[in-house]
């Protein structure tokens, strides 16, 4: 038996490679990674005619630049491994894009190289027409029609196989050619490298393409090759070549090849004038139309807090009655007054209440994983990005305001993405108005407990004013700091799905159980700290409890937005964590009833879209010192207390004279 | 002009979708997608994905003190 024959299969993503490769192997395969990298290597065998063949699966690339790991596994193992066998799949619904990876293979100089024609049974459909034998004539490579799906065309391919492997099978491919220019300086750079040892390993011809494309690893073999001078002066002339372009060599011969695919496709393919508009595509017109597409996403979020709410208020008060009734059953059973206070009024009321509203974060989250498991968040991101625009902001900055929602803290490391130093700081400084996870909960309060009717909308129109006051301020800032540069962007669309309802929930729990730590932590020890400022040096309502003295001292300030004392030192907590604004109303009323007499609508909407806006998180604060110093993390406490008061005081005062 | 500089000019002049660049051009979205991740590769245009958040601890500056992150205790591929 004569030795083991590699074969190595190559192409696009989602070209079916994998679907080939199992195809051919069946269950003789070994997965591992490729050395040093945490990159899958699939191998596998399969025996045809008494010969055994070893076919490695490489990773699917667009293109062989060396720009991304896979780039690179895939362009070292075709020039270094040497396999007997090149298979590359081309997926025949998107010959121009495939045919670029081929002609990038074959520039290398390979001899061995198969075409596996997959999806052919799908071209018809699509209105194409492709005629093999005339395409393997004009490309010069051995073509075979196949569907690695159903296994038609499978054992004519191991033909091939196995006669390229023997050298019984011609492979003598047309190459592209570039501009004039171009070619005079691929000849030139030829010439200089033939004769070297670099010669003897690989096509001059690919080198000279590689050095024009500034490519580094080719640029290190020259170097060690030749010498720094004489590199010097090739990458001069490049430079020369380049700059009568006017524009970068790579694009220009990237160009020149697809023009140069453009000419073949019409020698051996038929295009019926067949337009398929997939679901997917006329559902986008829609959706991510500048108009239309923020008209939808108003209605899916007004539908969103609708179930939400819906769903999650009688679940809250189920759970607010079991947190009261406890309380009520232990009161009899705590004979310390202090304790009592402690556990019923401190710990219950205060985390308990917070936790009635657990089912709501739940839910709000389980909505979030159902939008963005059907693909609609990408599109939501598109829609808000065209208005971001339209404030000055960076296009980069739409990923972290999104990020926003969940957390502000990786969203402002996010921003680190942001070349553009001033857009970068544009973009932390107006982060924290977009209402995080912790706010959801505070608006899911008082949405709740102050409004029995229109609480979606009341709950969208909080998040709307938030987006909005943080659209306005990057305006500001962008207007006197920066404006936002226009990097060109094409968004990655996802095809609409049905949910995996399973990962959505576990997803979402994911998510939500970190409100169930807080309350455990964070809140637990604002509460029982609340209790006591309350309750010390004498009970709430004596007027010398250290809650009411701070409460009284900012209360002439927070009178200015209809707010009284008790909201005073509510928000003072929520600096700690916003959830603390639940808290302290659960220690200082006890009960969602009693909550509910505190205030009236108007007031507990000022206190919500201030407890929106007002200063960030102790955690926000710190990701805001990290990432831009100290003095821009007390100017956004500073500009944030500020715009958060001149939002409340307006909306008070617009209210009241309504 | 080949698609490629076609795709390219539709992407700067504001064309932020593969089906909208390939209704425009009348070629197939996945010719223009192929296109799109080439000019990525290129440096030329950036393509942008909404990626899940797996752990918003990871990042977080407080999260080696925080009691209640996700990613205490794990430390970086360098460290």
């Amino acid at each position: 038996m004569g030795r083991t024959r590699v074969v190595a299969l190559a192409g696009n993503p989602n070209v079916g490679k994998t679907t080939l490769f199992n195809a051919l192997t069946g269950m003789r395969q070994h997965v591992g990674n490729w050395p040093g990298v945490t990159v899958e290597k699939k191998e596998g065998k399969f025996t045809y005619k008494g010969e055994t063949f070893l076919v490695v699966d490489l990773p699917g690339t667009y293109s062989l630049t060396a720009h991304s790991i896979d780039e690179i596994i895939t362009r070292n193992f075709l020039l270094n491994s040497k396999p007997d066998v090149v298979v590359n799949v081309v997926d025949v619904t998107a010959l121009m894009r495939n045919l670029y990876l081929t002609f990038e293979i074959l520039e290398m100089g390979l001899k061995n190289v198969i075409i596996a024609l997959n999806k052919f049974d799908l071209a018809e459909k699509k209105g194409i027409k492709v005629d093999p034998k005339r395409m393997a004539e004009v490309l010069g490579v051995p073509v075979v029609p196949i569907s690695a799906k159903s296994g038609e065309g499978l054992e004519e391919l191991k033909e091939a196989i196995a006669r390229m492997a023997r050298g019984e099978l011609k492979c003598e491919p047309v190459l592209p050619t570039y501009d004039r220019a171009v070619e005079r300086e691929i000849e030139h750079i030829s010439r200089v490298l033939e004769g070297t040892d670099l010669a003897k390993r690989y096509s001059v011809r690919w080198l000279a393409v590689k050095l024009l494309q500034r490519d580094d690893d080719v640029m290190k073999l020259v170097l060690r090759q030749l010498g720094k001078e004489r590199l010097d002066e090739i990458m001069g002339h490049i430079g020369e070549v380049e700059e009568r372009y006017g524009r970068s060599i790579d694009l220009v011969m990237a160009s020149s090849r697809y023009e140069f695919i453009d000419s073949l496709l019409h020698r051996f393919v038929e295009y019926e004038n067949v337009v398929i508009t997939s679901f997917t595509d006329q559902l986008d017109r829609v959706l991510t139309h500048p108009v239309y597409g923020l008209i939808a996403l108003a209605i899916v979020f007004y539908f969103v807090f609708k179930f939400v709410f819906a769903l999650g208020m009688p679940l809250q008060s189920l759970l607010a009655r079991a947190f009261s009734d406890l309380g009520n059953w232990l009161a009899p059973h705590i004979t310390s007054d202090l304790l009592r206070g402690l556990i019923v009024q401190g710990i219950i009321g205060g985390v308990g209440t917070v936790l009635s509203f657990f089912p709501l974060v739940f839910l709000m989250f389980f909505a979030l994983a159902v939008l963005e498991d059907t693909g609609y968040m990408a599109r939501a991101a598109l829609v808000l990005e065209d208005i971001m625009r339209k404030f000055g902001l960076s296009g980069k900055s739409f990923i972290p305001l999104i990020l926003g929602f969940g957390c502000n803290v990786p969203a402002i490391m996010a921003t680190r993405s942001i070349d553009d130093e001033k857009a970068r700081l544009v973009t932390v400084l107006i982060n924290s108005f977009i209402p995080c996870s912790a706010r959801l909960s505070v608006i899911s309060f008082i949405t709740a407990v102050f409004f029995s009717s229109h609480r979606a909308l009341v709950a969208l129109s909080i998040y709307a004013i938030a987006v909005g006051v943080a659209f306005l301020m990057a305006w500001f800032l962008s207007r006197f700091v920066v404006r936002g540069e226009r990097a060109p962007f094409v968004m990655e669309l996802p095809e609409y799905a049905v949910p995996p309802w399973k990962t959505v929930v576990l997803h979402s729990w994911e998510r939500s159980k970190e409100f169930i730590k807080k309350a455990g932590t964070v809140i637990l020890g604002g509460a029982i700290f609340m209790w006591f400022l309350s309750n010390y040096p004498e009970p709430v309502g004596t007027g010398k409890s250290y809650a009411e003295a701070i409460g009284h001292f900012l209360a002439p300030y927070v009178s200015l937005m209809g707010l009284d004392w008790k909201a005073a030192v509510s928000l003072l907590f929520g600096v700690i964590a916003k959830e603390n604004v639940i808290a302290t109303y659960g220690v200082l009323y006890g009960s969602k009833a009693a909550i509910a007499s505190a205030m009236g609508q108007l007031q507990a909407y000022v206190l919500a879209v201030v407890t929106t806006l007002y200063v960030p998180c102790i955690a926000t604060m710190a990701a805001i010192r990290g990432e831009a110093g100290w003095r821009w993390m007390l100017f956004a406490v500073a500009y944030m207390i500020a715009v958060a008061s001149l939002v409340g005081i307006l909306i008070w005062h617009v209210g009241t004279w309504l | 002009m080949s698609l490629l500089d076609d795709v390219l000019r539709l992407v700067r002049e504001g064309h932020h979708t593969a089906a909208e660049i390939a209704a425009e051009l009348g070629v197939s979205r996945e010719e223009v997608e192929g296109a799109v991740r080439l000019l990525e590769s290129m440096g030329y245009v950036e393509v942008r994905r909404l990626e899940k958040e797996k752990n918003p601890c990871s990042s977080c500056p407080l999260r080696k003190v925080c009691r209640f992150s996700r990613g205490r205790g794990e430390s970086t591929p360098g460290g």
